[in-house]
């Protein structure tokens, strides 16, 4: 299998840029914990390294590490690392991740090509066991339903795959045809987040046990159907703190753990330019008054409105 | 109007049903473990500072008698009259700090596990007594007492070389007899006397069984300047009240009996070499740690729970592992999960370079060979295990292996040609031919 970096130019991947830019207005938020250029992050840079040319150039944060996997292309990684502050480690995240110190706050991005693995579950597992409270863990999984095939239900292919006692106890093979499957991964992922942290908590006073404030419910498809969920782990006594970060007000964020919570989609219309500079003009939509544009469909125009001030415009330009 | 005694429903326990139920819960071996338990918090009381020199324990298995023996400074008579015989640890006790015997039923577990009849002898500086029961006549009272047969509450103050106490039980319960005689029993109890008490014997502690001075093993893990193992201290409080742990991991011998965690309890081995999901380890083998097999047969990990208050510990009433709920274990697990990790990865990747074809460079078995056996309190603090790391190249086939079916007709006549006898032969020496003509030329 050719990694997606060979078969997609990652800025090309609309619905992915848009959330990219969401990720990084939430982050501003983080503000409140401490300074955000102190922030460490951790991404897996691939040989674009988009996030991290967006989170270096906006939120100024310095101390990055890309983790690499592929040892074998090693002296192209490094051609292509965009800022002379990005650290690039190579290997299996879960080897690089308990090679690293965990004394500074941190926002990890584990950015899988791939469907949710235990090797998934094995790096979110480290994560919660290790950051100090106001890190920020996001994970992106690939959330496509798999094939259908009668000989191999979905439900015992996904019991197979993670071991049964992962899998909610509730969920049935109805529940996993399209975003289902995405909902029922950012089940186990919380779990993961929520039972590490229990254990963790078995050693801590009250008032330093770890909570964990879910913030990204994220599902969109650029090609295949994609999962980005996370939060923020935190203090029990900074509740406080968390109140003053205003998540709230961001409406992309999605903080409910019901089962049944739904995500924010991300659908990027597709429009002109002159359309989107005569829909940009009526927004932010003032209360009551119609947002139109000739002949452009109301579900456009709603999706837009949703994304309009992340919204990505490509351009062919040499470079 | 019923009467009052009309509404009071008995629920004593009889004695019979208590002790059935005691002493199903424990094997003999662990039976005996639990009386040296007692040795050893007698030591304890007695050398505060912990250095056990010219302290001992004798064991004695015989046909038809137990006896154990120690000059470990004698059960004051309080203690015997207020705690030692009570079943389970009264509140308000006063507990002897960082102690082995916490949930006291160890001693009477042992003494109804072994035989029908025990005497207990203890001599301390200034006090001496005997308590002597058959427990079958026991059993028969209605009252939960022992009676002191010897009484001594004061006297003429010894030297401390003449204090101790001797407990035999005797005659033996047939099992028991016949578990005494058999080599094999007794090998196992030495093995795992030997180790139960392995932090204690290295200071200095004797036990000797059968007359024969049991050696103990260092507890050790491979380092050298390019190796270290990993070391962390963790700290829980309950409350004010502290329970320290202390945890290494990294590698050692190859040895699959020996490989896994230990886990220490104040002292007294609770776990030994275990492998299982207790320990962190998976039950898959995609677990954020695989599950055991011998390619991890080096592996080692040691964890110390430590504290004045023993109940604090995770362990469990036997002393035969530790009690998976607590919430001090729960993150202890956690923390031993992520220092064995690394670890796991270092032996996946000695494993791959032993496979590999190239026999000539193996940095990482020669980084193994080169290290060597540490004590662990020669060990320094680290959070990590450290190893070289050699990328893993991979080895790609160099051979291909090509399949295909053609008229047998043309086959066998191909046979004939090439005046080979198998069908292998046909395919690889066609092969070759048309390699020679089409592809060398």
């Amino acid at each position: 299998m050719t990694a997606s970096y060979e078969r997609i130019h990652y800025g090309l991947r609309p619905a992915k840029n848009v959330q990219r830019k969401m990720l990084v207005e939430s982050i501003r938020r983080l503000s409140e914990f401490a300074t955000v250029d102190s922030y460490r992050y951790i991404g897996f840079g691939s040989t674009y390294f988009s996030d991290f040319i967006l989170f270096h150039k906006s939120l100024g944060i310095r101390n990055m590490i890309s983790i690499e996997r592929d040892i074998s292309n090693r002296p192209r990684f490094e051609f292509n690392r965009p800022y002379n502050c990005i650290r690039m480690l190579f290997g299996e995240s879960s080897e690089v991740l308990p090679t690293l110190a965990w004394n500074t706050k941190t926002i990890l991005w584990l950015d899988y090509d791939g469907s949710l693995e235990s090797s998934v579950l094995t790096d979110v597992k480290y994560f919660c066991a290790s950051a100090v409270p106001g890190s920020v863990i996001i994970v992106t999984v690939n959330a496509e339903p798999r094939a259908l095939d009668e000989q191999k239900p979905r439900l015992e292919e996904l019991q197979k795959s993670l071991g049964k006692d992962r899998i909610p106890p509730d969920v049935k093979e109805g529940d996993l045809p399209e975003w289902g499957t995405a909902s029922v991964f950012r089940r186990i992922l919380a779990s993961e987040v929520f039972e590490t942290l229990s254990e963790r908590n078995g050693g801590l006073a009250d008032e330093n046990k770890m909570e964990y404030k879910q913030l990204y419910y994220f599902c969109y498809r650029d090609g295949d159907r994609m999962l980005t969920t996370g939060g923020l782990v935190y203090e029990r006594g900074q509740g406080p703190v968390i109140a003053r970060c205003g998540f709230d007000r961001l409406d992309f964020l999605r903080f409910s753990q019901n089962a049944k919570s739904k995500p924010c989609i991300l659908e990027v219309p597709k429009l002109t330019y002159k359309e989107i500079r005569h829909l940009d003009r009526q927004l932010p939509r003032v209360k009551g008054k119609k947002v139109t544009a000739r002949r452009v469909p109301s579900t456009d125009i709603k999706q837009y409105e949703g994304i309009y001030r992340y919204f990505p415009t490509f351009a062919e330009t040499e470079v | 109007m019923p009467n009052a005694e009309n509404w009071i429903i008995d629920a004593n326990p009889t004695k019979d049903f208590f002790i059935s139920m005691l002493i199903k819960d424990i094997g003999t071996t662990r039976a005996i473990i639990d009386l040296v338990d007692n040795c050893v918090d007698g030591a304890r009381r007695l050398r505060t500072n912990g250095d056990y020199d010219g302290l001992r324990i004798e064991i004695e298995t015989a046909k038809n008698h137990f006896q154990i023996s120690d000059n470990c400074g004698g059960i004051p008579v309080d203690l015997a009259r207020e705690y030692a015989f009570r079943f389970g640890r009264p509140a308000g006790m006063a507990a002897t700090p960082h102690s082995v015997g916490q949930f006291g039923v160890g001693m009477k577990r042992a003494l109804f596990k072994l035989g029908k009849k025990f005497r207990i002898e203890s001599t301390t500086q200034t006090s001496r007594f005997v308590v002597e029961e058959d427990v079958e006549k026991w059993k028969q009272k209605e009252k939960w007492e022992f009676e002191f047969r010897e009484l001594e509450p004061r006297r003429q103050r010894v030297a401390l070389s003449e204090t101790g106490t001797t407990i035999r039980v005797w005659p033996l319960h047939p099992t028991i007899a016949e578990s005494f005689s058999l080599e094999t029993f007794r090998g196992r109890l030495a093995a795992e006397l030997s180790e139960a008490h392995i932090q204690s014997t290295s200071n200095g502690l004797e036990i000797v069984f059968n007359g024969i001075p049991l050696q103990h093993q260092n507890l050790v893990l491979f380092q050298s300047q390019h190796m270290k193992p990993a070391h962390r201290r963790l700290v829980f409080y309950d409350g004010t009240k502290r329970v320290n742990v202390v945890l290494y991991a990294g590698i050692a011998d190859s040895d699959p009996s020996a490989a896994g965690w230990y886990v220490f309890c104040n002292g007294r081995l609770v776990l030994s070499a275990d492998q299982t999901t207790v320990t962190g380890w998976g039950e898959t083998r995609e677990e954020t740690v695989p599950k055991y097999h011998n390619q991890f047969a080096r592996f080692r990990g040691y964890a110390f729970f430590d504290s004045r208050y023993a109940s604090l510990l995770p362990w469990n009433t036997t002393k035969t592992g530790v009690d998976s709920d607590s919430p001090r274990y729960r993150a202890t697990r956690l923390e031993m999960v992520k220092l064995m990790r690394p670890v796991i990865d270092f032996l996946n990747r000695l494993d791959a370079e032993k496979d590999r074809e190239i026999t000539d460079d193996k940095p990482l078995q020669s980084a193994v060979k080169a290290a060597k056996p540490a004590d662990l309190e020669d060990i320094a603090t680290r959070p990590l295990f450290l190893a070289p790391k050699a990328a893993v190249v991979k080895v790609l086939p160099q051979t291909a292996r090509i399949q295909y079916a053609k008229p047998l007709e043309k086959v066998r006549l191909a046979q004939k040609v090439l005046k080979v006898r198998t069908l292998r032969e046909v395919g690889e020496k066609t092969f070759d031919y048309f390699y020679k003509s089409e592809c060398e030329s």
